[in-house]
């Protein structure tokens, strides 16, 4: 399963973002039920990118 | 081996788990589930989510602070409320 374009695009900036942060990135994973991505980030910043690229801070 | 039970795992227990097994796609899933629960903050900008991440750093420092200042209270005889009168806080 493939993210789509705008989702990679989102996720390209979030991860650029959060090193810009100096957050180290410790998942980066697709759930292929729901096809949203999950990225973990330091301690307990959850992201996930909805298939139609929106950003959803948790 | 006996399957752990995800349902009855606080979200730090999971992550933690899921982390520890990469593999363990269920487990995956009960964390994924378990943030669907939240509503969570949608992020528009850059800018937004520096600002998001720089208050829940913050969040996190004032608490590892307090969590100092109630040790070293533990430890005197000065009592915590006396020592936030010092420092004015």
């Amino acid at each position: 399963m493939k993210p789509t374009n705008e989702q990679a695009m989102e996720l390209l900036k979030v991860c650029q973002d959060l090193t810009q942060m100096y957050l180290p990135i410790y998942l980066v994973r697709l759930d292929e039920r729901t096809t949203r991505i999950y990225i973990l980030a330091g301690q307990s910043f959850e992201v996930e990118i909805l298939p139609n690229g929106r950003v959803k801070y948790l | 081996m006996t399957k752990a039970n995800f349902q009855g795992m606080t979200k730090q227990e999971l992550r933690a788990y899921v982390l520890k097994h990469r593999d363990d796609r269920e487990a995956f899933y009960a964390l994924t589930d378990k943030l669907r629960e939240e509503p969570g903050i949608e992020i528009t900008s850059t800018e937004q989510m520096h600002e998001l991440i720089e208050a829940r750093l913050d969040e996190a420092d004032a608490r590892d602070a307090y969590k100092v200042l109630e040790e070293i209270a533990e430890l005197g005889t000065t009592p915590l409320e006396d020592i936030k009168r010092e420092l004015g806080i």
